[in-house]
């Protein structure tokens, strides 16, 4: 009998054992918070603007008791279109962004965190066009001529604010003018900058881009606009209702003749390229016209 | 009575002690050879294992004590033709265990106590779930067995029969302390109300083992997000059963496993990326004796909740940071049931019906998007088979022939995606709701085996074996390494047929030479193949739509060889080579963009595999030293990449005081040869481990 209750005592001991080990986990405490910057200098309230015109949004996120692992921007423009998905993992996170207003009526944009928990918090900004928008002046380079990487006799560097085209020593030695680099590699003709990820493999030596240590960046988008359109532009209306915030990369590939590309420059410049002519080789070169804001 | 059946009515199982592993002296043939007069894999109904027309392998329990092993997947390296990959030891999130140069763990079929333990969604198993301490002996069956088990058993099955405890009260506990601050211990209690039949026996086990690990990187590519690696696991079980005096018996088993193995990632999260495998696993099963039948039937359950962390940063400039857990529930669960009919002169005829349901309900929750992947599928499936066995000149001649049906339904398949943001936006192309599949499979089989006198015999076998498709594959959508891949509910089995031949020889009664050659022929393999299309996933460059189809057919030609010598009373040595030359013979890439593999040699194949072991068995000391190499494998389909060939060696060496209390020493990998897996990972090296047991038992 002795023996039995011993060996049920066991049994007992063994199913208690395993009832402590199914535990469930339970996702608990508050979500996170996220608000506008509010001092001066940042717009933190809907508003209206002219079309050009250039604002600053400052948010301030905290995960308060988890971190904050998404932080996402989003443009409703009659379309929702993601600007930014970024993954993170903080406590808090502080974000400032430019906004160029577009020909747009209404720009809805939307500001959301999310903490490990998968709880949430946004908030938005609406941007009205104003009814007495007019369009801004654009500057206007014709004939600019970029060698390829291994063309020893032009450049393929080029400034917008003081519009001369540099060859890598000289680029090294201006690097903060420095907006649009030209290549062909990979993905034959490409329009870069110089904080694109390829660049510096093909622009090497003492002076490569890979010691530059400022790296201006411009977004490119591709368009389907033809040359005819891109020569009748005289102010920047057509470079504003082409542009379109969400869509730049860092590099257009495969440019062909005739094809007109829109971008956004470091200083938030909106503008127009048309590929005029190009000598498909590392060699060669690339013929473009450019439209930009003043 | 009345008691009886209230302890019945409140206990679950376990596997534990017999009383023989107490008697070191009991221990004569620690090696594959080493069969129990009576085989239950084969058949599903007690065999004979010597007049059994298939190469078979078996592990006693005396051979598992004394092989210089931690896990119960590295006892396989015993067996040739086994390929087992397990590259960062007790670390490794799981193994995998292949057999006769086929690679892919759905390939070979897993069975506890002879109910599949192989899952439907990935067709592998948790092999870290199972404690060596808790298994009564292995059982290993090479070649095709689908007449007999259907679905995975395509190279083999391995049956791991757990532990009933065979007297009155016995147990053991154990601690252990090793490398890389591993420590943890063992317990195993049981008994039965009476030491003999006709009783009711019960049994308990718990395992719990924690350790830091090491760095899995090499030093020439580690970066800071490289951390050590750790583990914690838990297992345990309980076991319940009642044995009748003419053989019948019904027995319950439970048994409850919980892990937490870092990947060896760590960025912001505290415990960086890691893999879980809660699993529930439950048994029933009942043989039962009339007249010149037996019948037996076998439940299962198991539930297996696979947990993932995983975070990554991109090596790209923008080095972006990914978060998400992976939340999946496989589950499978059927009743096996098989009548055999023990006819006159020497027939014996079985019939089997078995029923499954596979299930998988996943989820990859993003913690840096807002996205949710979901994918569900479930896999019904129906069989039966026949079996007959004759012997019509007896202990001379048995020739056993097999024919089974096996029919299986995929179905509420689904793939969604909640709150797609960037990441997975583009994954909304494409189907999310999946067409009911059904698809069919008939497995014969034939064998013959010829005693041409006491000491030597000869076996032929043809038999065919299938896999079905893994749920994985026919319902979840996703990147992969090489692409995206599309789920493809349309994926077919895989199928093999295998033609045999083998001996088994005795030239002297101390040694024994057991030589089998194959050649197989698999259609139907499954390969990635383009559709055509490429995708913007995200990144700067298109990546590929990949689906599994069936495109190719592949070809083993293999030998194997055992010897095993009892060369004096405690000494023994076996020794066993294996050799594979595996390749695709046809690709077809009709319609498909995918490179011609036609004339590659299969992935994770090693060529040549050498496996000896020596052992010495004594009151005094128990030891043994085991030699182990793997000749170099491809690590990709198209054999652009090959790992080199290594070699290790193991050594245990125990001691028994008071016969009850035994201090033992594993050092494994004892040249510290460490050596490169197919990922770019290193091997744990040199690994000691101390270990204190005390047993008691109590007639």
């Amino acid at each position: 009998m002795k023996a039995e209750s011993t060996q049920i005592l066991w049994v007992l001991i063994g199913l208690i054992s395993l009832n402590l080990s199914c535990t469930k986990q339970v996702l608990d405490g508050d979500p996170p918070q996220i608000k506008f910057i509010r001092d001066p200098g940042f717009v933190y309230h809907d508003t209206t603007l002219m079309i050009g015109q250039k604002i600053r949004v400052g948010l301030d996120a905290e995960g308060i008791d988890k971190n904050i692992t998404f932080f996402q921007i989003s443009l409703d423009n009659g379309v929702r279109q993601i600007l930014l998905d970024s993954g993170l993992n903080t406590p808090g996170l502080q974000y400032r962004l430019d906004i160029i207003k577009t020909a747009n009526p209404i720009e809805k944009w939307t500001f959301l965190v999310m903490n490990k928990d998968r709880k949430k918090d946004s908030i938005q900004l609406t941007l009205h066009k104003s009814d007495s928008s007019h369009y801004g002046p654009i500057r206007s380079f014709q004939d600019v001529v970029l060698g390829a990487q291994k063309n020893t006799v032009t450049g393929s560097f080029f400034s917008f604010t003081t519009t001369l085209i540099y060859s890598l020593d000289l680029a090294f030695q201006n690097q903060s003018f420095i907006d649009l680099i030209y290549y062909f590699g990979s993905y034959d003709a490409t329009l870069s900058s110089p904080n694109e990820a390829d660049a510096p493999s093909l622009f090497p030596g003492p002076n490569g881009i890979a010691y530059w240590t400022i790296k201006n960046e411009t977004r490119y988008d591709t368009t389907s606009l033809t040359p005819q359109a891109f020569d009748l532009a005289e102010n920047d209306s057509l470079l504003l209702a082409v542009y379109e915030p969400t869509a730049g990369k860092r590099k257009v590939k495969y440019v062909t003749q005739d094809q007109v590309i829109s971008f956004k420059s470091q200083a938030g410049k909106i503008g127009l390229i048309k590929v005029n002519g190009l000598e498909s080789s590392s060699k060669g070169i690339v013929l473009l016209s450019i439209k930009i804001q003043e | 009575m009345g008691k009886r059946f209230a302890i019945l009515g409140t206990l679950l199982p376990v596997s534990l002690l017999a009383q023989d592993s107490l008697k070191t002296d009991t221990l004569h043939r620690p090696w594959t050879k080493d069969l129990p007069e009576l085989f239950v894999t084969a058949t599903r109904t007690q065999r004979n294992a010597g007049e059994i027309p298939v190469r078979l392998a078996s592990i006693s329990q005396a051979t598992i004590e004394i092989q210089p092993v931690l896990t119960t997947d590295a006892l396989l390296d015993l067996v040739p033709g086994a390929n087992l990959d397990r590259p960062q030891g007790i670390f490794s999130k799981n193994a995998s265990v292949t057999l006769r140069g086929l690679n892919g763990s759905p390939r070979i079929l897993i069975l506890v106590d002879g109910v599949p333990v192989s899952k439907t969604d990935g067709g592998g198993v948790n092999w870290n779930r199972f404690i060596p301490e808790n298994i009564d002996r292995i059982e290993i069956i090479k070649g095709p067995v689908s007449t007999v088990y259907g679905g995975n058993a395509m190279t083999g099955v391995i049956n791991m029969i757990t532990r009933e405890p065979k007297s009155k009260m016995e147990g053991e506990f154990k601690a252990f302390y090793g490398s890389y601050e591993t420590f943890g211990g063992m317990i195993r209690l049981g008994g039965r109300l009476k030491p003999q039949a006709n009783s009711f026996y019960y049994g308990f086990s718990g395992f719990y083992r924690q350790g830091n690990g090491y760095v899995i990187v090499p030093e020439t590519t580690r970066d800071s997000l490289d951390v050590r690696t750790y583990l914690w696991e838990l297992s345990l079980g309980a076991k319940v059963g009642y044995r009748y005096r003419n053989g019948n018996y019904t027995e319950v088993e439970y048994s409850y496993y919980n892990d937490k193995r870092g990947d060896g990632t760590q960025i912001f999260e505290p415990e960086g990326g890691y893999n879980r495998y809660p699993t529930h696993y439950l048994r029933v099963t009942s043989s039962n004796n009339f007249g010149r039948f037996n019948w037996i039937i076998r439940v299962f359950y198991q539930n297996e909740n696979y947990l993932r962390q995983s975070e990554t940063m991109s090596a790209k400039k923008e080095k972006k940071y990914t978060l998400y857990n992976t939340d999946a529930y496989r589950i499978d669960q059927g009743i096996w049931t098989n009548l055999t009919y023990h006819a006159r002169r020497n027939i014996d005829i079985t019939l089997g019906l078995d029923l499954k349901k596979g299930t998988v309900d996943g989820r990859d929750i993003y913690r840096t998007s807002t996205d949710i992947l979901g994918n569900k599928g479930k896999m019904n499936f129906l069989a039966i088979f026949a079996e007959y066995e004759w012997q019509p000149v007896q202990k001379k001649l048995t020739i056993l022939a097999g024919l089974r049906y096996d029919i299986a339904r995929f179905f509420d398949g689904t793939f969604t995606i909640d709150e797609p943001t960037t990441l997975t936006q583009f994954m909304t192309l494409y189907p999310t709701v999946f067409e009911n599949e059904t698809w069919q499979a008939v497995s014969p089989k034939l064998g013959l085996k010829y005693f041409f006198g006491e000491h030597i015999s000869l076996y032929l076998s043809y038999s065919h074996g299938f896999r079905p498709a893994m749920l994985d594959d026919i319902c979840r959508n996703g990147n992969i390494s090489k692409g995206f891949k599309l789920a493809n509910p349309q994926l077919k089995p895989e199928n093999v047929d295998n033609f045999e031949i083998g001996s088994d020889w005795h030239p002297v009664p101390s040694v024994s030479i057991e030589p089998s050659i194959y050649y197989t022929i698999g259609n139907d393999f499954q390969y990635f193949v383009g559709n055509g299309d490429s995708i913007n996933t995200g990144g700067d460059n298109l990546k590929p739509v990949l689906q599994r189809q069936n495109v190719s057919r592949v070809r083993v030609i293999g030998g194997e060889i055992t010897l095993s010598w009892q060369i004096i009373k405690h000494l023994f040595l076996t020794a066993n080579y294996a050799y594979n030359d595996s390749r695709i013979v046809a690709f077809d890439t009709t319609g498909r963009v995918a490179k011609d593999l036609n004339g590659k040699y299969l992935m994770e194949v090693p060529k040549n595999q050498v496996f000896a072991g020596i052992y010495y068995n004594s009151h005094i000391l128990q030891a043994s030293l085991v030699f182990n190499y793997k000749g170099p494998q491809w690590t990709d389909d198209e054999n652009t990449q090959e790992t080199a060939g290594y070699s290790t060696f193991d050594l245990k060496i125990g001691k028994t005081f008071f016969k009850a209390i035994t201090a033992a020493l594993i050092v494994q990998d004892i040249f510290d040869n460490r050596y490169l897996d197919s990922k770019g990972n290193i091997s744990p090296g040199r690994f000691f481990m101390l270990n204190l047991s005390y047993r008691f038992i109590k007639s």
